[in-house]
């Protein structure tokens, strides 16, 4: 650790020099009697005119200051800021002023005394565009995490809501908060949580998925390890029921951890509506994942294999409708699959003013065109329509299973429907090895945990919901009497 | 690798066991031999086998630490405990081989028109890997998401097809005595043992004291549902049962409301399926169980990809058929095996547990965990 030294100038000095002539970096010096100051910040990160009325001009008002218990009088007669502290540490202070708050390094000083006064225009809290609501809350987590925490904190106002705050990455110095309920969130997944990010020795850390990636248990798998949440109010129902949540600074997500698979068949205003109705989509979901990532596969396997299973009229049609293709039935369909994953990023990357006109050609390339140009036939298109719609019932799932979905169709135009069979059987095995951080990835259903079962595809009354989840682990199983 | 499993999924993965090879072939053959009484033979062995089962819930639940392994070298040294495991192995692995070539066979007979041999046996020997090498509580939690789907899955066929079904095939009773039903059940041993995978549950079963309520619910569970399958099965079609060689799918052919509804006996196809998948995995998962034992430490580590290969080169090179599959398990040699592991073993453990006596009179078993500690150690 490299420390100030007495000497005011030296300490500017060293400042001055690791910044290396940076243009933005403002050294504005000011003197009282015999006694020098020197203010730094960073043009843009820090509200330099607080930093000129509360700061500069308290000082310069002074006729005399004492030499001795300098800091102290200057932070508790002096200076304005409610938010000040001290250090000694150079890299410290170097990093505080790259955070954007000011440094006021002082003559005959060991320590230098740091400004919260970093301004950083944010943009305003909407509603996330991609967990749009009918009924409940409707703000969002925005970039700015001090925001994002005082989200958490509006709706949790208890002292035992933690927070640890971490730096992650050599450049960026991101600040990383892991936020768990004291008395609730198990201590060894915290402790577990916490080493890991603070094992992290990266450069950069631009998005809280570059922490998610560093979370995972099983680096080589396709399937999500790690939730995350736009809203505070599922940040705050999830810290609730024992999980950690892990707020990124420059990321409007919030990662949340353990992370079940089923937790993502639960939408954010399932808690805010009917019972009847919320489980009524519940299994609507599930039954969209099924369809999403199997409903190809079987097709193929019909269509190859198992055409006796069609009843005869439907056979006819299809049989109709599919000859003299270019194509094979499994060529045919990942052709389908490829064109609409490509439609899918066109419609994401594309300017808006072009988006109209361009959905209007993607339409008629896929739904007339090409199958009137005897390139595919409708039921195909009609699958992977269908398969695609029902991918973004469950937004959250859709990167996994919009690849899963081609294994599927790889396995039945291999082997029918043995190997659809197959490629199911493989999964509910596979998932069934996946333990992280204490929680099984398949819970309730395995193992089963029947008390859960009250919140898993069918939603039970509040009122009977008198404990928290078994399958997260926590320390206090009761939350209502 | 954490191998702990609860004894709900001890109990799913039984239930499988007893299902799963006796739903295809198995009813034809029985018949064949016994009569129309053959759901008496099927009722009377898996009686037996009930009681060989409570034969390992006694060792479990007095010894609920201890492997098989630990027992057989307490009681009769290293030596006895390897001649034992290289039997199971045999055991495990013939079983492994009759359920690939069950499968085979039934999809070949009712679902494709024609499937690739080789294909199959390098996709399922491909499943096999991966699965093996996974840990017990993996099979356990597997065996809790598919269980209800089977379930209910055979449950409805079967009820559906009480509408078609005479119950008067039953009779007449013992037309011919009972050594036909005593010899069937003999030559037919092959397709019970359900309860053998317990070997290898034991000291990996998180033993509560509900444990042996939940075992024997899902064990008579199973019985129930497969006594029912032969007692309908024989009930719809009378005489001709002897003809239907694929019985689950067979059943639901005739009846009025699988016309209406259509393709009715996919559900019972695709559940028995699962139910031999899974069934094909606990037995391959045994057999695994048992070459890392035998094999030297160096070697064991591979026993997933060992198992692999024996499996494979004996199905593609081995030039075996059902037929002579069928012919060589239901000879006389191999049912005599067949009961010495099935029988034998469970009572060989009664013998360790008077031994354990004999030796410790007045030591007290370790305390059985609480309902909340096996959870917690299952779900671990």
């Amino acid at each position: 650790m490299r420390k100030l030294s007495k000497k005011y100038i030296d300490n500017v000095n060293i400042i001055t020099s690791e910044f290396n002539n940076r243009e933005d970096l403002v050294k504005r010096e000011i003197s009282v009697g015999k006694l020098h100051f020197c203010v730094f910040y960073i043009i843009g990160l820090c509200d330099a005119e607080n930093v000129s009325k509360l700061v500069i001009n308290p000082i310069l008002k002074q006729t005399k200051l004492p030499k001795n218990n300098l800091l102290n009088t200057l932070q508790k007669e002096i200076l304005v800021f409610s938010e000040i502290s001290t250090s000694e540490d150079i890299d410290q202070l170097i990093g505080e002023i790259l955070a954007g708050k000011a440094v006021l390094i002082c003559d005959n000083c060991t320590s230098a005394i740091t400004i919260q006064a970093d301004k950083i225009k944010e943009r305003a809290i909407a509603e996330p565009p991609t967990d749009a609501v009918i009924k409940g809350p409707r703000s969002g987590f925005v970039e700015n995490y001090k925001t994002n925490l005082a989200a958490i904190k509006k709706i949790i106002k208890s002292v035992d809501l933690k927070t640890i705050n971490l730096t992650v990455g050599r450049r960026t110095r991101t600040n990383v908060s892991v936020v768990y309920i004291d008395g609730i969130a198990a201590d060894d997944v915290v402790q577990s949580i916490v080493s890991k990010i603070k094992g992290i020795d990266i450069d950069g850390v631009i998005d809280s998925y570059y922490i998610a990636q560093f979370l995972e248990t099983r680096r080589a798998s396709i399937f999500k390890q790690v939730g995350s949440t736009e809203k505070p109010d599922i940040a705050c129902a999830k810290l609730l029921e024992g999980r950690v949540a892990i707020v990124v600074d420059g990321s409007p997500i919030v990662l949340t951890l353990p992370y079940l698979l089923f937790e993502d068949m639960q939408h954010s205003d399932d808690y805010y509506r009917e019972k009847s109705h919320v489980s009524y989509f519940r299994m609507i979901r599930l039954i969209s994942i099924f369809i999403t990532a199997v409903l190809p596969g079987l097709y193929i396997a019909v269509e190859l294999y198992h055409y006796k299973a069609l009843p005869l009229k439907y056979l006819i049609t299809l049989l109709n409708s599919t000859q003299n293709l270019p194509l094979t039935p499994l060529l045919e369909l990942l052709f389908v699959l490829i064109l609409f994953d490509i439609l899918y990023e066109a419609s994401l990357r594309m300017p808006r003013y072009l988006g109209q006109a361009m959905s209007i050609v993607g339409a008629l390339i896929l739904g007339d065109t090409a199958v009137k140009a005897g390139i595919i036939s409708p039921p195909a298109v009609m699958i992977v329509a269908l398969s695609s719609i029902a991918l973004y019932v469950v937004p959250d799932q859709s990167a996994q299973f919009s690849i899963t979905r081609i294994l599927f169709v790889f396995a039945g135009g291999l082997l029918g429907f043995y190997g659809v069979l197959l490629g199911v059987l493989f999964i509910i095995f596979y998932f069934n090895d996946f333990d992280a951080y204490g929680t099984p990835y398949l819970a309730p259903l395995a193992p089963r945990v029947d008390s859960d079962l009250k919140d898993f595809l069918t939603k039970s009354d509040l009122t009977k919901m008198k404990t928290r989840p078994k399958s997260i682990p926590n320390q206090n199983h009761r939350r209502m009497k | 690798m954490n191998n702990s499993i609860s004894s709900k999924q001890v109990g799913t993965l039984l239930f499988f066991s007893i299902i799963a090879i006796k739903a295809v072939l198995l009813p034809a053959i029985i018949y064949f031999y016994a009569g129309t009484n053959g759901y008496i033979t099927v009722i009377g062995v898996l009686t037996i086998d009930f009681s060989l089962l409570l034969c390992y819930l006694a060792i479990m639940k007095r010894y609920p630490n201890k492997t098989f392994v630990n027992i057989m070298e307490e009681c009769f040294g290293l030596v006895i405990s390897k001649v034992l495991v290289a039997m199971i192995l045999v055991y495990f692995a013939i079983k492994t081989i009759l359920m690939i070539m069950s499968t085979y066979n039934f999809l070949e007979q009712v679902l494709y028109d024609e499937i690739n041999w080789i294909y199959y046996v390098i996709v399922t020997l491909a499943f096999l890997y991966f699965v093996v090498s996974k840990s017990l509580r993996v099979f356990g939690r597997s065996g809790q998401v598919l269980f209800w789907i089977v379930f209910f899955a055979i449950t409805l066929v079967m009820l559906i097809t009480v509408t078609n079904t005479d119950f008067t095939a039953l009779l007449p009773l013992f037309p011919n005595g009972a050594k036909p039903l005593v010899d069937t059940g003999f030559k037919c041993a092959v397709g019970f043992g359900d309860y053998t995978i317990l070997i290898f549950f034991l000291g990996n079963t998180a033993y509560t004291k509900h444990s042996t309520r939940h075992i024997i619910t899902f064990a008579l569970l199973g019985i129930t549902t497969i006594a029912n399958f032969y007692i309908v099965f024989l009930c719809n079609f009378g005489y001709s049962v002897v003809n239907q060689n694929l019985a689950i799918a067979d059943l639901t052919l005739y009846i009025d409301l699988a016309v209406s509804v259509s393709r009715l006996e996919w559900i019972a196809v695709f559940s028995w399926l699962i139910t031999m998948v899974v069934q094909m995995s606990v037995y391959a998962y045994c057999f695994n169980q048992s070459l890392i034992y035998l094999l030297p430490q160096k070697i064991s580590k591979h026993s997933h990809l060992i198992l692999v290969i024996i499996t494979g080169l004996t199905l593609i090179f081995g030039n075996f058929t059902l037929q002579n599959i069928a012919s060589f398990v239901l000879s006389q040699g191999y049912s005599i095996f067949a009961c010495v592991v099935q029988i034998g073993i469970p009572l060989l453990l009664l013998l360790c547990l008077l031994i354990y006596r004999i030796r410790k009179p007045h030591s007290n078993p370790p305390a059985l965990p609480t309902n909340k500690q096996a959870i917690e150690e299952g779900q671990k």
